[in-house]
């Protein structure tokens, strides 16, 4: 049993080989229950794949991690239970309608038959989309589409979050409305907080929603510190950012 | 379970919705009847039984390849990996909405094909669509589970068939065996019947533990 407080997230040596290439090497870190950490790296830092390890979607080479108590080895289901997850690339039918496609998700995610359409209604709410539930997501905007891949995320009301660019592709007028959100659905209403891990390779969002930032470099955690410490004295994120990346990528960033 | 009816259910939802994949499957399958009715003599009984699997597995081939396309387009797999059950269930829910759409396909067909190379039908139709029906289980059970590794590989389109085929082989020589039998003698024997739900068994048997497997990377 979990103790108040403690960790939700735990990654331990995940290490993960795609042939000769390492993409994460000997990776841990623990999350507490509550916390909202910026999981931060340049492009193929290896963000996305530990991302898809913590959340069972693949096996780690090396290592492993438990969500909420369940090892992904040991109880896959069980840990898969506890994790809601949004993929860089938006895991969304185009045909579907937004009702029909949640419903449709809060299904496989196991939700009880009678406990499904009041989900789905409070995800719906949550997301902002009770307007556009009966549209066919085909047609639906960019921004409107990240909502509904937030709200299949936490359809079935997971503990853990794992939100992978969860800006990507946004406008600024949008990336400021998901950012709210996840705002919001990490706010301790309702006594049900969620513990969220959420990667970016842009740094204000960081400082816009997180309270501790990891930041790997080539599958390496560099940093693992609060943001109040990393931004103590003036100091920037930005500064941190290059000194910690590798040099031809810490100036892609800066341009 | 859940997960089964609830993959199955979407997945005929899309259909219902689009209905590109049946529209190109009737038509392809339909363009291969008329093209055997071109080039053959009118006289196919013998050859009617091969014929008709030759359009059937056609159809199946270019429908099951969009089954998993679907779901890679838009990293929807992920979803589905997710699914806090068996991935079995998820194949089987797959499975079963290809078989669904491949038998609405073949009842088509086979009219159409009764009608170009005149066969009467009517008198073992039950029969046959239950001949047919059995034999899709098996051949969707691979179908299915070719097109989940086929739809990873560079080649997707040259690779579904070449899994599919000679994997496919055992049932489709039940297939039309007891087709066969059933439309040059209108009876039926038990042994082909038998021999086609040994060989489904098997086949959904092993792909739903295989298929666990399939979806890491
Ligand atoms: N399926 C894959 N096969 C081979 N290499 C991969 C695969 N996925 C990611 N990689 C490689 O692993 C490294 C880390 O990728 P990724 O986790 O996507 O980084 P990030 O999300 O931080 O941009 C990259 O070098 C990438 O090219
Ligand atoms: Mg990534």
């Amino acid at each position: 049993m979990l103790r108040r407080g403690s960790r939700v997230i735990e990654a331990r040596g995940i290490s993960k080989r795609y042939g000769d290439l390492v993409a994460v090497a000997d990776v841990s870190f623990k999350i507490g229950k509550g916390e909202i950490v910026g999981f931060l790296g340049p492009n193929g830092a290896g963000k996305t794949t530990t991302m898809r390890i913590l959340t069972g979607f693949m096996p780690p080479t090396d290592g492993t991690a438990i969500i909420a108590g369940h090892d992904i080895f040991s109880e896959p289901l069980a840990a898969r239970r506890c994790v809601g997850y949004l993929p860089e690339q938006l895991p969304l039918y185009l045909e579907m309608t937004v009702t029909a496609y949640l419903t449709y998700v809060a299904k496989i995610k196991d939700v009880a038959r009678r406990a499904r359409a009041p989900a789905v209604d409070r995800a719906l709410e949550r997301c902002g989309l009770t307007e556009v539930r009966s549209r066919v997501i085909g047609n639906l905007s960019r921004g409107f589409r990240q909502r509904v891949g937030l709200a299949q995320a936490i359809v079935h009301d997971p503990p853990v979050l794992v939100l992978d660019e969860p800006t990507l592709g946004l406008d600024p007028l949008q990336v400021r409305d998901i950012r709210q959100l996840i705002a919001d659905l990490t706010s301790p209403q309702d006594g049900n907080q969620r513990t969220v891990i959420l990667s970016t390779h842009i740094l204000p969002e960081v400082e816009a929603i997180c309270q501790r930032v990891i930041l790997i470099n080539e599958g390496r955690k560099t940093v693992d510190a609060p943001l109040e410490e990393l931004t103590r004295d003036g100091r920037s994120l930005e500064e941190l950012f290059a000194r910690e990346t590798t040099h031809d990528v810490a100036e892609e960033v800066e341009s | 379970m859940n997960v089964l009816l609830a993959v199955l259910w979407k997945d005929l939802t899309i259909e219902l919705r689009s209905r590109d994949r049946v529209v190109a499957m009737v038509v392809f399958s339909l363009l291969v009847v008329m093209v055997f009715h071109l080039s053959l003599p009118a006289d196919t009984r013998d050859t009617a039984p091969g014929l008709l699997w030759i359009a059937y597995v056609f159809a199946a081939l270019l429908g099951l390849g969009r089954s998993f396309s679907l779901e890679l387009e838009n990293d929807a797999v992920s979803g589905i990996a997710l699914a806090p059950a068996d991935r079995g269930w998820v194949f089987l829910g797959k499975a079963a909405a290809n078989w669904i759409i491949l038998s609405a396909v073949q009842a088509v067909t086979a009219l159409v094909f009764a009608l170009v190379f005149d066969l009467d039908l009517m008198a073992v139709a039950g029969r046959l669509a239950g001949v047919v029906a059995l034999s899709s289980v098996g051949l969707c059970a691979i179908g299915t589970l070719s097109a989940a590794v086929a739809v990873r590989t560079r080649f997707r389109e040259v690779m579904l068939p070449l899994l599919m085929l000679p994997l496919l082989w055992p049932v489709l020589s039940g297939a039309v065996h007891a087709t066969r039998q059933l439309l040059t003698s209108g009876s039926l024997s038990f042994e082909p019947i038998q021999f086609l739900i040994v060989t489904d068994g098997i086949y959904l048997i092993v792909s739903f533990l295989v298929f666990e497997y399939i979806l890491d990377e």
